[in-house]
């Protein structure tokens, strides 16, 4: 018997989890669509996917891109201790990355669905606004870099002050993703159409760990 | 000019690796690059010249083309980019429909000497005369419209937000068929359709595959399935019926088309990734003329390639 209410509140966990917590992107914050959990969703669209995805009309082939990109040349990035760059910073986000800052650099319309003739309505502000969750802004360099390359574990590309594994053993993890190109993306953490892990002020949205520290330890070696 | 003069040389000169079906025991001629249509120029006839004695672009015919039909001698391409329909002819200029007429115009067919567009946003099927003078909104209230095909006289469309087929008479829907699922019959997401004598060919985009039914639904065979290699079907955008019965389709994952007979076996594949004649970037809307010219929008290279086939093999 001693079971059985933990394995009950299990189960309930798993039927009915917190809004904004699903396994499936409907569930998630991610879900704009008028039948979205969380504080901003459309007043009139209700489709789901096509904030981000279109089938026929994508901005880009890939991932089949729906929602208009941010138009920001140059973001403010993080200083980087050694960096390819030769004025010391991290390079400017790139890939999938800049797929993330078309909504969260909060200059592109939430309902902007790009070639699109119709723009979706959304309650409140239509901009991801300063000081809401989820706004990043267009200064960067308050957060980790994005958009590097791991080294290939030769040694040649330097990171050994940053304590960083071997880019074969950083792929070999089930959860944190490098790019096609080897880099580290805000995907590479953040998986945007699953938020199981998420717990208010410790674990952020989205985040493919359980726990912060898994994930720096997915790159970082403890010294 | 460069980027121009490369085109044309390489549709006079050369054909890609996959674009000879003859040397494969498939019943086909060889297929080859007849023409490439991105400007103007290039329908009107003045393409090449012009771009050797003035060089630069000319102007555009498509933004982000995807469905196309034969009329006759005339083609006819959607544009959801620019939320148009374009009528293209050799030796003449483009036409366009008139503005705000569609929205996004992902499916269209000829019927009867007119044409028929559907408009996945506003969920209509619009009818235009071949000199796109004039429109009218035929049907309304559809889930989704997408694929759109004139079989036997009779317009059939995939109402891809309810996963079924309808079939249109006069703006009446007459008869649905068609419910979510993975069985024979059933469709998830179902975006092209296409058909001759009394039957029809589903492309049933998120089940991967393509199922066959007569034009009362009853069905008839399945085949296709995801992959990555050709002859499979991550990403279907164009479905087209040749003469003889074989079945065309695009596929914008792998950037080739695929040929298979009736019963679905596959028979070959054309074209590969790039921009370059017989290359494709995102291949979308297929459209085959019965003297052998077949239509492929290339979606993201911003125009349309006609290829030509020697013979489609023997009618099945």
């Amino acid at each position: 018997m001693r079971w059985i209410v933990p394995a009950s509140v299990l189960l309930a966990a798993i039927a009915f989890p917190a809004p904004g917590q699903g396994r499936s992107v409907e569930t998630t914050v991610h879900n704009l669509s008028t039948g979205g959990p969380g504080e901003i969703r459309s007043l009139d669209e209700t489709e789901v996917c096509r904030f981000c995805h279109v089938p026929h009309t994508p901005v880009l082939r890939e991932p089949l891109w729906g929602h208009a990109l941010s138009e920001v040349a140059r973001y403010r990035t993080a200083r980087m201790r050694r960096s390819e760059a030769s004025d010391d910073r991290a390079p400017q986000p790139d890939g999938s990355s800049r797929l993330c800052l078309s909504c969260h650099d909060g200059t592109v319309a939430l309902g902007d669905l790009g070639r699109s003739s119709s723009q979706a309505r959304m309650t409140g502000s239509q901009f991801l606004t300063a000081g809401r969750r989820g706004h990043i802004g267009t200064d960067l360099s308050g957060g980790h870099p994005v958009s590097i390359r791991m080294p290939d574990g030769s040694g040649a590309e330097g990171g050994a002050d940053m304590g960083l594994r071997s880019r074969e053993l950083v792929e070999s993890d089930q959860d944190v993703r490098l790019d096609g190109e080897g880099k580290v993306q805000c995907t590479s953490c953040h998986d945007p159409h699953s938020d199981v892990n998420f717990r208010e002020g410790r674990v952020p949205h989205f985040f493919v760990k359980a726990t912060v520290t898994e994930a720096c330890l997915a790159c970082h070696e403890l010294r | 000019m460069t980027r121009r003069l490369v085109v044309v040389l390489v549709v006079v000169l050369a054909l890609g690796p996959g674009m000879d079906g003859g040397s494969q025991d498939t019943g086909f001629g060889s297929v080859s690059v007849d023409s490439v249509w991105t400007t103007e120029d290039d329908v009107t006839g003045r393409g090449r010249l012009f771009a050797v004695i003035t060089g630069g672009d000319r102007p555009a015919l498509f933004d982000r083309p995807y469905a196309v039909a034969w009329l006759g001698s005339r083609l006819f391409v959607t544009d959801p980019g620019r939320h148009t329909l374009v009528g293209l002819e050799p030796g003449k200029r483009p036409i366009r429909a008139r503005e705000g007429a569609l929205s996004c115009p992902v499916g269209i067919t000829a019927c009867g000497g007119e044409l028929f567009v559907t408009d996945s946003e506003r969920g209509v099927v619009v009818r235009f005369p071949p000199d796109l003078r004039s429109s009218e909104v035929i049907a309304g209230g559809l889930a989704r419209p997408t694929g759109i095909a004139c079989v036997d006289r009779r317009l059939f469309v995939l109402e891809t937000g309810e996963h079924r087929i309808v079939e249109l008479v006069g703006g009446s829907v007459v008869s649905r068929f068609g419910t979510r699922g993975r069985l024979d019959g059933e469709f998830n997401y179902p975006t092209l359709i296409a058909g001759r004598e009394g039957e029809l060919f589903v492309g049933d985009a998120m089940n991967f595959r393509v199922q066959r039914s007569t034009i009362d639904g009853t069905h008839i065979s399945t085949f296709g399935e995801i992959g990555d290699t050709p002859g499979s079907m991550p990403r279907m955008k164009g479905l087209a019926v040749d003469p003889a019965g074989n079945v065309w389709m695009s596929d914008a994952w792998l950037d080739r088309i695929a040929v298979f007979d009736s019963s679905g076996r596959f028979l070959l594949d054309v074209g590969r990734s790039g921009s370059g004649g017989g290359e494709f970037s995102f291949p979308a809307g297929i459209a085959i003329h019965a003297d052998g010219r077949v239509a492929v929008v290339d979606s993201f290279n911003a125009r349309v390639q006609i290829l030509r086939v020697e013979h489609f093999g023997e009618q099945r």
